[in-house]
């Protein structure tokens, strides 16, 4: 009844090199590729950003289309901050005049550096998602929250609280299901009326599910309990996670990155040349 | 015109896409008004598939599926789908979990008030439901929640039957259910049948099949594999290897009884009254019985 | 043996007691069934045993060990405790992951993680399974993989709360053969809280708990010599002796030992054959 790793996120099993390296180096990635988004000063930064992109897509040896699927959802708030990016920004030469609106040179060189961070940011991500399970996304964040045990932040327990949430998700949306199908046999029409009417008619969907929820909550504490869990005590760890030679030639990777995109930057400064 | 009719229907998931896989293949039958039917078969045979399409939950792929008056296929509009579910009442499996409402009363005049009755006569359809289920008055201003698990099994039944369908789906009606309240339970789907409603039973209970039902529908793979009568199916041993079914223990005793031997008259008693009643017949000829 | 001396236990809820003033003693290495009807008693009592519930008055001891708030680890460590509902006791994502709680919780050194968990799946015939997810397995297969993390702890007694009753025949047989198995290698101790008549005939001690006291216990064996007094507390029976009283009815008398379906073949063949 589907496979929770395919469902939630965007994963895509595979035997990529991607596939293979250590989550927390690609989470790491992904956020640190963001920051240096914002760093790129001129073309040169973002063309590089871009074969960087798209060493790590070949990378992944997943279609191209699969990564336009990440963009499509989010088209039109795209092409809408680029248009208004393009239509408000001021500077340079004016091409086109009309009251408030205008379409300057400055506002062409805004909407293109928008457009270039949204594709890279969106896809970024994608790659991650991609290629990482979300069962191991969630060991690379405990792996992550760690230091906040410091702060009295209880990342053991919310690793648990993680993997419950994740092993339910499928088990949850067949009970949806199931109550949506027992209801409608009892005459409820969900795609039908004013958005009120419909909103009023999720009551016998979303209450059989709380109660069904917090019944099964209660169950499986009680199993937990009797299974030895105290959220308190130390626990040892089954799955672990290994760093390998590729983690290290990943990091390595992506401090060079960041060097020749700093580089870039200088060159707009006249430094270099 | 016989109350249910499948007429070559066959469903296949995700049909238009690579992933597309066959629930039922080419499935035909025509069931009686009135009839009781079992329906028997491995885990993914298709019985649920069958039965969501029978509510109007699912539009067959291919073929022609009419219930009383209404037919439905792969064209039918949502208008047809919902006269369909309005004559055809289906208690899920722990269909306890379908419970909401404030109070019993209210829940179980859902169904009714949703088939556009008036409140008073919805509210009559429910008390009598509930009277019906022999479940005590003095429930009908609690909450559904409060109630124990058999009781709020009878509630979400309760809420089917105000509904006065002419044809009534049960999926495992028993299912977790303590002895005592199984019997009762299916007692009372027996009144039903005899008073005139159309009964599919999902079970994998064979004792259950065997007391109740006229007809058992086998189903295998997605295909019906028999429909028979239950002492039709309880006798023929290759069939219910194939499909791999064990036939009620008042059928398997008399087999035993068969390989040392001894011979009933009727060798496939269908409850265990029927087997008492034969062997105390045969006791009492035979001279050595202590009576 | 598990000694249980004067045990009474009040839910805060509710005005009457769930158990009043019950003395038991189970025997270790065998199978005892708890029956009763809803509400009498059973599933308390199993809770009571495995420390999730503190008792009103009384104690319970599993040997020497007495079943306080001190000893919750070692209790948890001894004692295993299959629930009902096959969904809402499994915490892993897959199935290895399932058994691996149970060791986490333990503390089981990573190390040794492994081969519990490959060992204990292979004892409950799971271990084609170990990577697969909660959601593609039927409610008997996720009952196994709960003994299996039971297992894997390497407890000495086994309780089982109704856990057979939301599985299909076939779950049934498959759990309970799997039991049967269990108890003849390891030596381990299995209380089972059941309606299921199969389930009763096949332990070796019974005890019968009626609105919070005992009703009747001993030997499976000679409880079932009585059908009629077990109809009376309206328990469901196996079905020879579902036979022996149909036929009484009918004024068949068929002797106290002819217990099983195998015998009462035996001794019809007998009476009608002669």
């Amino acid at each position: 009844m589907g496979n929770a790793k395919v469902i939630l996120g965007a994963y895509v099993p595979g035997s990529s090199w991607l596939h293979h390296l250590d989550p927390r180096v690609k989470l790491f990635s992904c956020f640190w590729y963001v920051v240096i988004v914002f760093l790129a000063s001129n073309w040169l930064g973002y063309l590089w950003l871009f074969i960087v992109l798209g060493t790590l897509i070949a990378l992944s040896r997943l279609p191209l289309k699969l990564y336009w699927r990440g963009i499509k959802p989010l088209f039109w708030i795209i092409l809408f901050t680029v248009a208004i990016q393009l239509l408000f920004s001021s500077g340079g030469h004016v091409y086109w005049q009309w009251g408030w609106l205008a379409i300057t040179s400055g506002g062409f060189y805004q909407s293109a550096i928008i457009l270039a961070r949204f594709i890279l940011i969106i896809t970024i991500s994608t790659v991650l998602t991609a290629t990482t399970p979300t069962l191991q996304l969630a060991a690379a964040m405990e792996a992550f929250m760690k230091p906040l045990r410091y702060l009295h932040v209880p990342v053991n327990q919310i690793a648990v609280m993680l993997m419950i949430i994740l092993r339910f998700i499928p088990t949850i949306m067949d009970e949806t299901t199931k109550v949506m199908n027992a209801q409608k046999s009892r005459g409820v029409n969900f795609d039908e009326g004013s958005l009120i009417e419909r909103a009023r008619r999720l009551e016998p969907l979303l209450i059989p599910l709380f109660v069904g929820s917090f019944k099964r909550a209660e169950e499986l504490a009680t199993a937990m309990e009797a299974r030895g869990y105290d959220p308190d005590a130390p626990r040892t760890k089954y799955r672990v996670l290994h760093w390998h030679r590729n983690d290290t030639l990943a990091m390595i990777g992506l401090t060079l990155a960041t060097i020749i995109l700093l580089a870039t930057r200088l060159m707009s400064a006249g430094m270099l040349f | 015109m016989s109350a249910i009719e499948f007429l070559n229907v066959d469903y296949i998931y995700q049909a238009d896409t690579p992933m597309a896989a066959w629930a039922i293949k080419d499935f035909s039958l025509k069931l009686e008004t009135g009839s009781f039917t079992a329906i028997v078969g491995h885990t993914g045979s298709g019985k649920s598939t069958l039965m969501a399409m029978l509510d109007g939950l699912l539009v067959p792929t291919h073929g022609q599926l009419r219930v009383g008056e209404v037919v439905i296929d792969n064209r039918a509009d949502k208008k047809a789908l919902a006269r369909l579910r309005q004559g055809v009442g289906y208690v899920f499996q722990f269909p306890e979990s379908q419970l909401f409402a404030e109070t019993v009363l209210k829940d179980v005049m859902f169904g009714p008030l949703n088939l556009g009755v008036s409140p008073a006569q919805a509210k009559e359809q429910a008390l009598t439901a509930l009277e019906a289920l022999k479940l005590p008055s003095d429930i009908n201003e609690r909450s559904p929640f409060e109630l124990s698990g058999g009781q709020m099994r009878r509630v979400a039944i309760a809420g089917v039957l105000a509904m006065h369908p002419s044809v009534l789906i049960l999926d495992e009606p028993t299912a977790g259910l303590d002895p005592q309240a199984s019997t009762d339970l299916l007692d009372l789907v027996d009144e039903l049948h005899q008073k005139g409603t159309t009964i599919l039973m999902i079970t994998h209970q064979m004792e259950q099949a065997a007391r109740f039902a006229d007809h058992v529908l086998v189903m295998n793979h997605g295909q019906k594999a028999a429909f028979m009568t239950p002492h039709e199916l309880f006798s023929n041993a290759a069939l219910l290897n194939e499909a791999g079914i064990m036939p009620p223990a008042s059928v398997a005793f008399a087999q035993q009884l068969q390989s040392h031997g001894l011979r009933l008259a009727d060798s496939v008693p269908l409850t265990i009254e029927k087997l008492a009643d034969q062997l105390t017949i045969r006791l009492k000829q035979g001279g050595r019985a202590n009576g | 043996m598990i000694d249980i001396q004067h045990l009474s236990f009040k839910y805060p809820d509710r005005t009457q007691a769930a158990l009043n003033d019950v003395t038991l003693q189970l025997p270790m290495k065998k199978w005892t069934a708890v029956i009763g009807h809803n509400g009498s008693g059973k599933s308390t009592l199993a809770r009571l045993i495995d420390g999730l519930l503190i008792p009103s008055s009384g104690t319970i001891k599993i040997d020497e060990l007495l079943v306080d708030e001190k000893n919750l680890q070692q209790l948890r460590q001894q004692i295993g405790l299959v629930f009902q509902n096959p969904d809402n006791q499994f915490v892993g994502t897959t199935v290895a992951d399932d058994v691996a709680f149970g060791l986490e919780n333990h503390q089981i050194p990573h190390g040794q993680m492994q081969a519990r968990i490959d060992e204990s799946l292979k004892a409950v015939g799971m271990q084609d399974f170990a990577d697969s997810e909660p959601a593609m397995l039927s409610g008997g297969q996720k009952q196994r993989v709960a003994l299996a993390g039971i297992l894997a702890i390497g407890p000495r007694v086994i309780i089982l709360d109704e856990a057979t009753s939301m599985l299909d025949p076939k779950g049934r047989h498959d759990l309970l053969k799997l039991l049967k198995k269990l108890i003849a290698e390891r030596d381990m101790t299995v209380i089972s809280i059941t309606h299921d008549p199969v389930e009763l005939s096949l332990s070796d001690y019974t005890v019968v708990l009626d609105h919070g006291k005992v009703a009747m216990q001993g030997e499976t064996t000679t409880l079932l010599q009585d059908p009629a007094k077990l109809a009376d507390l309206h328990l469901a029976l196996p079905f020879a002796q579902q036979l022996q009283l149909l036929l009484k009815k009918r004024g068949i008398n068929v002797p106290a030992q002819y217990l099983d379906s195998e015998r009462m073949v035996e001794w019809l063949c007998q009476q009608l054959n002669s």
